[in-house]
């Protein structure tokens, strides 16, 4: 009968979909709130990433690969505001698990824990314009902290029985981030105020945090490329308003950037936005290289 | 025994105490995601007595509208959703299912009228295709339309370290070689449906490269003579190799993704036993985010069973051509240029040129891999 009843006893754990003996499986959309949940949720969480850190995270192909990650998911922690709204509802539904569905306990839409900004109208004469605001928010530290807390939040709910820890990590975290947070504005006093140009517009929360002005976009709309006309016209606005500096993600064409830093010679900067791209291991690390290629 | 079950519980408290719901989502869950599809084309045949698809694809010279897909999709409950896709141009309600969202033992069901999973390209709609008309195999076997009727289908996704799903659908109606009988003739028996089978497998190489396998069988009670107990059957094999680098430096919208997919066909008729098969392979090119080239290439032929008026209208010997060249304003609208040469037995060879207009509105949906 024994082996009978291992073989039962077996079968419960895989249908619970169990591994790594039962740590809590977290799954993200990019790779930074699965840096944030490991933070918070330490040996009692195990976390997968599906979006590649030098990777657009509004364009991926739904691999079913990464059906199966979710489909062990007790967690699911992403973006929100429509960002991975191209690829994430087949994988969703394919995964067949309902505690990650919208309204399941482990569906956590993230962008519920900050204040969105850029809240317009969805209209898409205006470009690709997400409802709910601008989805590139996690670039703010003081963002990165309400995330933590509300995956602190979320793991305590679902595993209240560890809660303490979780807690205990999150403030630690918090202290970590809080002096960071103290060095990054110092270092960045002398930019504050100084208009700068961006390819899209995905870098307003981190422009709010580090005082810096969005004086104009490479993107005439959000998600359309730019024509030449539009170049040449930031071209000749940059030498009138004194702009600063370029900032753009790795995965955005660098040909037009690249054009107007040269002719309105000003420094293009291609940042890192998500942990594990340039080299960074986790978040302080990630903001640590925005801060320092902004201020170079 | 109840030891080792309690241990094995105990051993993850978490998985009991998660039935919680979260505290809450945002958008606007209580409507339906509704989009507006539409396209549009115009086309010149160089031969206006040749060959004509049916369907979605243009039948004459000039412009013509080859579908105005409205697409509805929304949670139902937290146990299904449903999604609709009614197609304006012709009146017609092309799908419309639930899908369960959380069946135990990795099953998922879907239930209504559908396209089917049999072979990659069946249970998609035109705007997801990578040339303006469907492959010659897909019509001359499933029908214009495809198979899109109403049935029952279950998948399981298969408990291993990499994707495996395996589709099943009981399904009624007519859809190019195959049909139910009529009612006229008697309660419809198991016999009478369609049943398409699919085996698919997913090998995520690496980050850049990835492919598809799949293993599909559709069988059924034949066109020619449902009544006397004719039965159709076909069987595919697809595969799907694309190469999209994603590391640094990249815009990820560089790719080319190469399909092959070959079927054979038997089909009973009065009298006789047809065999054909039919293959297609493409290969299509992401150059930019707004330029894509496809290239098709596609064969038919008869391998048994006597020519006949009856056996022309299920396919002809062919083989054909097609290139195109796509320009995407945004990622909500597509113009598309393509060349198809075909040399189609009974009708002199013809060229076809096809610009076609392809725009979504609203909330569109995403696709399947």
């Amino acid at each position: 009968m024994k082996p009978f009843s291992a073989i039962i006893a077996v079968t419960i754990l895989l249908l619970a979909g169990t591994n790594g003996w039962c740590a809590i499986r977290v799954v993200s959309t990019i790779p930074d709130f699965s840096d944030l949940a490991a933070q918070v949720g330490g040996k009692r969480v195990s976390v997968t990433a599906l979006v590649r850190p030098t990777q657009d995270p509004h364009f991926l192909d739904a691999k079913p690969s990464f059906l199966l990650s979710l489909h062990q998911a007790d967690i699911l922690l992403y973006t929100g505001m429509e960002l991975e709204e191209g690829w994430l509802p087949p994988l969703l539904q394919g995964s067949r698990n309902r505690a990650i569905q919208r309204g399941g306990a482990g569906n956590v839409d993230c962008s519920r824990f900050i204040e969105p900004m850029d809240v317009r109208a969805p209209d898409r004469a205006m470009g690709d314009i997400h409802p709910g605001g601008n989805p590139h928010y996690w670039t703010d530290p003081r963002n990165g902290l309400r995330i933590a807390t509300g995956i602190r939040d979320t793991l305590c709910r679902l595993d209240g029985a560890h809660c303490d820890e979780y807690h205990r990590n999150a403030a630690a975290f918090e202290k970590k981030l809080n002096a960071k947070m103290k060095e990054w504005k110092a270092d960045l006093k002398p930019v504050a105020g100084k208009r700068v140009y961006v390819y899209h517009e995905s870098w307003v929360y981190f422009l709010d945090f580090a005082e810096l002005v969005q004086a104009g976009a490479i993107e005439p709309r959000p998600g359309v490329p730019p024509p030449p006309s539009h170049a040449a016209s930031l071209i000749a606005r940059a030498r009138e308003e004194h702009i600063h500096l370029i900032l753009q993600e790795s995965w955005y064409p660098i040909s037009t950037s690249r054009l107007i830093a040269q002719k309105a010679k000003v420094r293009l900067a291609v940042l890192p936005t998500m942990v594990g791209a340039a080299g960074t291991e986790n978040y302080i690390q990630l903001i640590d290289a925005i801060v320092r290629e902004v201020i170079k | 025994m109840k030891n080792w079950i309690a241990a094995a519980l105990l051993l993850c408290p978490f998985t009991a105490l998660a039935a919680e719901p979260s505290a809450g989502t945002v958008g606007n869950e209580m409507n339906p995601s509704i989009s507006l599809i539409l396209d549009a084309v115009g086309a010149y045949f160089s031969n206006e007595r040749g060959f004509r698809q049916g369907g979605h694809a243009p039948t004459r010279s000039g412009p013509s509208l080859q579908g105005a897909e409205l697409a509805m999709s929304a949670s139902v409950d937290p146990w299904f959703r449903v999604d609709a896709a009614f197609e304006m141009s012709h009146l017609h309600l092309e799908e419309i299912f639930l899908t369960t969202t959380s069946l135990p033992f990795s099953l998922q069901l879907r239930a209504g009228q559908f396209k089917s999973h049999a072979g990659r390209l069946n249970a998609t709609h035109p705007h997801q295709w990578h040339f303006v008309t469907q492959p010659l195999a897909n019509e001359f076997i499933f029908g214009a339309e495809g198979i899109t009727l109403p049935g029952a289908e279950i998948s399981w996704l298969a408990p291993l370290p990499w994707y495996l799903e395996i589709k099943g659908s009981l399904q009624t109606g007519s859809a190019g070689v195959f049909r139910t009988r009529s009612i006229a003739d008697g309660d419809p028996g198991f016999r009478d449906f369609l049943y398409p089978l699919r085996l698919v497998q997913f090998f995520d190489i690496s980050d850049d490269w990835a492919l598809q396998v799949g293993a599909s069988g559709v069988f059924g009670p034949s066109d020619q003579g449902p009544e006397s107990g004719n039965r159709a059957q076909a069987f595919g094999v697809d595969l799907f190799l694309k190469w999209r680098p994603i590391g640094a430096g990249t815009t990820g919208h560089t790719f080319v993704a190469w399909t092959a997919e070959t079927w054979v066909r038997q089909m009973e008729v009065p009298d006789d036993l047809w065999t054909d098969l039919g293959a297609t392979g493409d290969v299509v090119f992401g150059i930019s985010k707004r330029w894509e080239t496809a290239l098709r290439l596609e064969l038919w032929r008869r391998l048994a069973g006597a020519m006949s008026e009856t056996r022309a209208r299920y396919g002809l010997n062919a083989f054909r051509v097609a290139a195109n060249v796509g320009f995407l304003p945004s990622h909500f609208s597509r113009i598309r240029l393509q060349y198809q040469i075909e040399n189609i037995e009974t009708y002199n060879s013809g060229h076809v040129l096809m610009l076609q207009v392809e725009v979504s509105a609203g909330a569109h949906g995403a696709h399947a891999y």
